[in-house]
């Protein structure tokens, strides 16, 4: 892990002198981890992704105040988790328009569209849909702090230092939301995981 | 979570999906030396199975290449010079305008008070005038013989023929 610090380290260092080339393998590395926790943060792909770029330009315009000691992938995930809230707030404030609200010159379209680019699940845990509307809606259901905490715990890069950091919350604290998000979850989903697929033992 | 630090930590271990060799056999003593929790511990590893494969969210194939883009447009943007004369100008600089047209109007106003003050005092002076040119009022001593000079001017009219013959 140590290793994969200094690699964003020295990436990071690069970008702050101009490379692009050094900030665009930054991108790659983390596009899919930012937009993962992102999306299941907001529950719309397109905003999704609007702001998962706005993260990328966010790192970018504070390049110059990254500190090379700090985690990088602490510092990123706290950028995206306040943008994040900056929507999910001012989502609060005015309403967007309905995902299925038709597109005003070709009515049978709707408004907004995205790309079908989903990436291939690993071939040994394939999940039926029904399960997998029924986990995401679960996560979706948790409070904000709880629901973000275990998505960073996901990360294997973060560790629980990180995600209270980027929390912005106490050690203790933290381990206090991934537990009850991890009570709430196995109440929701305990159908699933006492006589679904995913009633396995310890190895 | 529990009261017993080594309950909590082993939760924790739990909690994370991949554990190093350390840990794993760190885990399966604490397990042979508490089967009870063996069940809730399957339930536990079940749910991070579950967490672990959620699909990645959608994401466009062209995704870096989009944000490099974004950053190129930036950049262009912040190097474009800025339209309009008094954009060029420092931000203290842009208060002159708006600075001489407040000057403008309160100079508009003094100069009307002033006007109308001046105009005040011509009126005034104008009655003074008018008052000075009144006949000026006798000495009030003369008024000390009122009763005398009523009568006298109650006396009798003069006799014009008298007087014409007298002469």
């Amino acid at each position: 892990m140590a290793d994969e610090l200094d690699v964003d380290a020295a990436l990071m260092l690069r970008v702050k002198q101009g490379d692009h080339s050094a900030f665009a393998e930054l991108v790659d590395k983390y596009k899919q981890p930012v937009m993962n926790l992102v999306y299941r943060m907001l529950r719309d792909a397109t905003e999704a992704e609007d702001l998962a770029q706005n993260v990328f330009l966010q790192v970018h315009k504070s390049a110059s105040r990254y500190q090379v000691s700090a985690k990088f992938s602490t510092w990123l995930f706290t950028i995206a988790r306040n943008l994040c809230l900056n929507e999910i707030r001012r989502r609060s404030r005015h309403p967007a328009d309905p995902l299925d609200a038709p597109h005003p010159e070709r009515e049978d379209e709707p408004l907004r569209q995205f790309e079908d680019s989903k990436t291939a699940s690993p071939p040994e845990s394939v999940l039926h849909g029904e399960l997998e509307e029924k986990i995401e809606d679960a996560l979706a259901g948790l409070p904000e702090n709880q629901r973000t905490a275990i998505l960073l715990c996901r990360q294997d890069e973060l560790s629980y230092e990180d995600i209270a950091e980027v929390l912005g919350c106490s050690l203790s604290a933290t381990k206090s939301l991934i537990h009850r998000g991890r009570e709430t979850l196995k109440l929701k989903l305990k159908l699933y995981l006492r006589t679904g697929v995913w009633g396995k033992s310890s190895k | 979570m529990t009261n017993d630090p080594l309950d909590n930590r082993i939760q924790e271990l739990t909690w994370r999906g991949k554990l190093s060799a350390e840990q794993e056999a760190e885990l399966r003593a604490w397990l042979a030396a508490h089967p009870e929790a063996q069940a809730e511990h399957d339930v536990q590893i079940a749910l991070n199975e579950i967490l672990a494969a959620l699909p990645d969210a959608p994401l466009s194939s062209n995704f870096t290449a989009r944000v490099m883009r974004s950053l190129e447009a930036e950049a262009l943007r912040g190097e474009k010079p800025r339209r309009g004369f008094f954009a060029y100008l420092p931000p203290i600089h842009r208060l002159l305008p708006k600075a001489a047209v407040v000057a403008l109007t309160i100079a508009v106003a003094l100069i009307s008070y002033e006007q109308v003050r001046q105009a005040h005092r011509r009126q005034i002076a104008r009655a003074a005038v008018v008052v000075s040119e009144v006949a000026s009022i006798p000495d009030p001593k003369i008024l000390e013989d009122f009763d005398a000079i009523r009568a006298m001017s109650q006396a009798p009219p003069a006799d014009e023929e008298l007087l014409k013959l007298l002469q």
